[in-house]
């Protein structure tokens, strides 16, 4: 701790020297949507005679520090016309650069400069894919899904048939910090993963970071993704609305005091439940109630206190219930009456919510403070209820029993960006959040006739911790070549009298090359506090986050990764990165072990092992134009070694995936017409069968294996493809969207078991879930007032 | 949590409405190999048995492989070879009386198959310093189908000093000797049969935390964390007869270290065939180039008084 204050005192010692320099003035300011007033992250800012730039912070905000005199600074972010502006620099200056949405390819600044090339962050293996491309992308039953729009991208996999986790660079589900508005998010799937929670209706922004971490992040060992809530449009009132096949969802955003407060407002509902009433009702008696749905609401509010504090207030809630009633039921027999009911449910879901406040110190100087709060829970309910009425008495038994599990979190963060000069733009800060984790408990509730009582409860204790992290880092422009990202994250872990901690140093490094290419490398050293618990196949509901302990050490990795990439103007990416990772300390289940065992403590049912993943990643892409779209390719290994798994010997983990292409095109034809299609491909993944059989000592048969995931699955593919219609009308924009997923019925695997065959033989069978599938879906938007 | 499978197995059932079952028709067949199975006991001769393994999807029944040719090894010395099962099916060195503190090793040769070999030690048997039973409360429950049925619980000492040279495993059966009655239509008596009662308390297997699993009426245990000491362990005794139950047997077993994580992988194993979330279990063989168990187990018996 000592240290990194020290280093921390001696980096601003240095940095002071550095930004001493006579007659230099700052421009700062935001940088926002003209139409919206919402601020844009990570926009570059460029001064083109002196070749200095920066980029906004996460707010939108920027601070250039020049020599007095005149400059020429542009202005660019992604999808947006870019601007210039000719500031006659005689003092510091505060301005607000309002950057237009750009509609046609022309709009877009495509002037192929070797320039341009100094913008480019020193950061690598980091991806910001722009939420309106991912909502053109053909989406699974009309639901555009952000966490499934990144799987397209090189280095990020998907598990199984339809489900939403990624695995990033060979890293588990549990890998991934999913952040909301900085708030965690625990489990990021509906439906048992076939949907991600997020809206992208209220979506803004979403970045992957894969490798080479910003010091700013910490707590996951594999990926990091950034999600940021839109603020709500503060000059008119948006209100966007879709029908889809099984969920329908409305989104209304607008200023509450313009250009001072404004809010926007999501929600989300399936109707799978009540579509399917007539089929359940076909196979259930008329008593019975069942269905299963899921529903998000988010919300946020955006408020400039003044020119230099803004307030934020974001929420969301979501939950997905399947529940099976038994409706009241009354019958007579033998003189006596008879009443039944029952009631069970099973639910998750996640609470996350966020205050933010904003404050400009000084024009070079910008704070943001954060208390987030992260909840998510599941919930098993069974409810029996019977009386018994005979003409001289009646008689009630109540039983209920409950299952409950979950984590809940309470986080205080504080963030400092100082940019003194256009060479550095420095980071600092730290993250306090108060985890609690019910690794589950069951209450049992036994009542009779109100007179005999009973109530039970068992299973796991809540644990808590706390978890600490200081981070300090810089993005440092050494020479017109060399530009650096380095920083120190200290983590610290408190648990059950258990302390641990760590100083994780992280660096990426970019090097301009000769001919407009650019070469990177990163080294970045994590700690991760917590472990999932899962099931080895599917994603479920029931998988337990459970802290570091006295037993269960925090897992760790460390990650090299390099790569060359270009920049054709400014519209054409090509990227090629290899990495190596290693991770330690990591948990799996024993054989033999599940959720279900649930008499034994999680504890004795895990243990720990080490891993490693290598791989290359091919990128390109073209950003802009009427035809927009990458093609994607990784190459990689995954494995496993723990002690007590296949008898200590190293297997493929099972999500190792040889090859994975991703192909997306989107296409624009006319005013009205667009198209879009992807094709993915995936190397089959790697499985536990039987392979043998013969009898054991006491004469039964044993079947087994002489591998762990020595099975390759088939291999994954599958084409989708959509069509938009968008239509304006005089009251807004209307647009229907007709999709096909899996064009060519591909039956991929979901599992395999063995079965019988029709003559009575024993076969291996593979379940496929989702052949081929239509959705259609319609859009509709309008503005008040109007948009001209 | 059980409570769970079963709404998981209709929310599974209710998403795949549209899922598709296919027979996979290139499953890859596996090398057929020699199964070994043998336990060596001292002062008793050796038995073996040979099976082929079987693919997977193989239908034929099990084939036991009687033809084959062994070689037993004592301390790396040839001590006897046999040419083909000499007894039924199996293949028995009657003059070769495994002795503890030895090690033994087994060779099986045979046409169309890789040559297996496998070797295990011989553990000394336990010592035993203190064998004692605390009971606890007895009762009966009356009679019921004209037997009287006896209840009690109690508790077992047993001391042990481990030998502080070797990594030592162990296995502990308790019982009673109970009567058991067949009747016929008119309920009366036909035949009575004597059986081990198991004097197991299912209910507090788990209480002591050296017990690293059990099968039966069997707890399984190591010295990993008592090395080379003396130490006792208690374990809860829950006996329901048809017989007061005045003597106790316990048959403490020193086995190998082969036959421990075997065993403890075949627990896994059978626990594991009703639960479809379960973890794959690859069952521990010490068979070189084959699968199956060859290993060594002394047991010592000893019969207390229990009142």
């Amino acid at each position: 701790m000592q240290v990194f204050i020290k280093s921390l005192l001696i980096c601003f010692s240095f940095f002071s020297v550095v930004m001493v320099s006579a007659q230099s003035y700052t421009i700062s300011g935001y940088i926002k949507d003209s139409t919206s007033s919402e601020a844009l992250p990570g926009a570059n800012i460029f001064e083109k005679i002196s070749l200095k730039g920066t980029a906004s912070n996460a707010y939108g905000f920027f601070s250039i520090t020049l020599p007095a005199g005149n400059h020429l600074l542009r202005f660019s972010y992604t999808g947006y016309s870019t601007k210039f502006e000719e500031i006659s620099l005689s003092g510091n200056m505060n301005i607000t650069i309002l950057l237009k949405p750009a509609i046609t390819l022309q709009q877009v600044d495509i002037t192929a400069s070797g320039s341009e090339l100094l913008e480019q962050s020193a950061r690598m293996s980091s991806i910001s894919l722009p939420v309106q491309q991912m909502k053109s992308l053909p989406a699974f039953m009309g639901e555009t899904d952000i966490l499934k729009s990144l799987q397209l991208l090189p280095g990020v996999q998907s598990g199984t048939e339809g489900s939403s986790a990624l695995y990033v660079r060979g890293g588990g589900p549990d890998q991934n910090l999913i952040l909301l508005d900085d708030a965690p998010v625990y489990n990021a799937g509906h439906l048992l993963g076939f949907f991600s929670i997020f809206n992208a209706d209220a979506i803004k922004n979403v970045e992957l970071i894969k490798g080479g971490f910003p010091a700013r992040y910490g707590g996951r060992l594999s990926s990091v993704v950034d999600i940021r809530m839109k603020e709500g449009n503060m000059k008119k009132l948006n209100v966007e609305g879709s029908l889809g096949l099984i969920s329908s969802k409305l989104m209304v955003e607008g200023p509450i005091l313009k250009e001072k407060t404004s809010f926007i407002i999501t929600g989300r509902r399936t109707y799978i439940d009540y579509l399917a009433q007539p089929i359940v009702r076909g196979v259930t008696t008329e008593y019975n109630k069942n269905g299963l749905f899921f529903y998000d609401l988010n919300a946020k509010v955006n408020h400039v206190i003044s020119a230099k504090d803004r307030l934020y207030l974001s929420v969301y809630s979501g939950k997905d219930e399947y529940y099976n009633d038994v409706l009241p039921s009354e019958y007579l027999y033998d003189g006596v009456i008879y009443k039944e009911q029952s009631k069970s449910s099973l639910s998750w879901g996640n609470l996350t919510s966020s205050a933010k406040w904003n404050h400009q110190i000084n024009e070079k100087t910008f704070g943001n403070l954060a208390f987030t709060y992260s909840n998510y829970n599941f919930t098993v309910k069974d409810f029996q209820e019977s009386i018994v009425v005979t003409d001289t008495s009646t008689s009630s038994k109540m039983y209920s029993i409950r299952y409950l599990s979950g984590i809940r979190d309470f986080a205080l963060k504080a963030d400092i960006d100082y940019m003194p000069s256009p060479s550095h733009f420095i980071k600092f800060g730290m993250l306090s959040t108060f985890h609690t984790f019910q690794p589950g408990v069951n209450t049992i509730s036994i009542e009779e006739s109100t007179t005999n009582i009973s109530d039970s409860t068992s299973g796991s204790k809540a644990i808590e911790a706390l978890e600490t992290g200081l981070y300090f880092e810089d993005d440092y422009q050494l020479n017109e070549r060399i530009k650096a990202n380095f920083g120190l994250h200290y983590s610290s872990f408190l648990v059950e009298k258990k302390y641990y901690h760590s100083l994780q140093p992280r660096a990426s490094v970019r090097y301009l090359l000769p001919g407009d290419w650019i070469a990177k490398g990163s080294y970045a050293s994590m700690q991760q506090n917590i472990h999932l618990l899962t099931n080895s196949s599917i994603g479920l509901p029931t998988d337990l986050w459970v802290p570091s302990t006295a037993a269960i050490k925090p897992q760790k990795s460390k990650q090299f990764a390099a790569g060359i990439s270009r920049t054709f103007r400014r519209n054409y990416l090509v990227s090629l990165e290899g990495y190596y990772k290693w991770m330690n300390q990591i948990i799996e289940y024993t054989e033999g072990a599940s959720y279900l065992n649930s008499n034994a403590n999680w504890e004795e049912k895990v243990t720990v092992g080490k891993g490693n993943s290598y791989g290359m990643e091919i990128l390109l892409q073209k950003k802009e134009g009427n035809t927009k779209g990458w093609i994607g390719y990784t190459l990689s290994w995954s494995n496993r070694t723990f002690p007590e798994i296949n008898y200590g010997e190293t297997f493929p983990y099972k999500f190792d995936r040889r090859h994975d292409i991703s192909i997306v095109l989107m296409q624009k034809i006319d005013d009205k017409w667009d198209f879009s299609a992807e094709w993915v491909y995936g190397t089959g993944n790697a499985v536990t069968l039987a392979t043998i059989k013969f009898p054991g000592p006491d004469g039964w048969e044993i079947q087994t294996f002489d591998k762990r995931n020595s099975y390759r699955a088939a291999d994954y593919h599958r084409l989708d493809v959509s069509f938009t219609r968008t239509k304006e009308t005089r009251w807004g924009t209307s647009s229907w969207n007709l999709g096909m997923y899996n064009v060519y019925n591909r039956k991929n695997p979901f599992y395999y078991y063995f079965g019988v065959d029709s003559r009575g033989s024993k076969a291996l069978k593979r379940v496929s879930l989702f052949q081929m599938i239509p959705s259609v879906s319609y859009t509709f938007r309008f503005s008040i007032p109007k948009n001209k | 949590m059980k409570a769970t499978f079963p709404l998981f197995i209709l929310i599974i059932a209710f998403l795949v409405g549209c899922e598709k079952t296919e027979k996979i028709e290139d499953f890859p067949k596996t090398a057929p190999k020699m199964a070994l199975n043998c336990i060596m006991i001292p002062d008793s001769g050796i038995t073996v048995i040979i099976y082929k393994s079987l693919s997977i999807l193989d239908n034929a029944p099990n084939k036991v492989l009687n033809q084959a040719t062994l070689e037993l090894f004592k301390d790396g010395v040839s001590v006897g070879k046999l040419e083909a099962a000499n007894h039924f099916s199996y293949y028995y060195f009657p003059d070769i009386k495994p002795e503890p503190g030895h090690e033994y090793k087994l060779t099986a040769s045979l046409k169309g198959f890789e040559t297996i070999t496998a070797a295990s030690d011989i553990p000394s048997k336990a010592e035993i310093t203190n064998l004692s039973t605390i009971v606890r409360d007895t009762s009966s429950w009356g009679w019921v189908y004209g037997t009287n049925y006896f209840f009690s619980t109690g508790k077992l000492i047993l001391g042990l000093k481990d030998d502080h040279e070797t990594e030592n495993y162990y296995r502990l059966s308790m019982y009673m000797l109970d009567t058991t009655y067949s009747f016929n239509e008119y309920g009366d008596t036909v035949d009575t049969f004597i059986y081990r009662n198991s004097l197991q308390d299912y209910n507090n297997e788990s209480s002591n935390p050296m017990i690293e699993f059990t099968e039966g009426e069997s707890y399984y245990f190591s010295d990993q964390y008592l090395n080379g000491k003396e130490f006792t362990i208690e374990l809860p005794i829950r006996y329901s007869g048809s017989t007061p139950g005045d003597s106790l047997f316990i048959e403490l077993s020193a086995i190998s270290m082969d036959l421990y994580l075997f065993k403890k992988s075949m627990i896994k194993y059978n626990d594991s065939q009703s639960n479809p979330f379960s973890e794959p279990i690859k069952i521990y063989t010490n068979i070189e180039n084959g699968y199956g168990i060859f290993a060594g187990s002394s047991i010592i018996t000893k019969r207390i008084r229990y009142n």
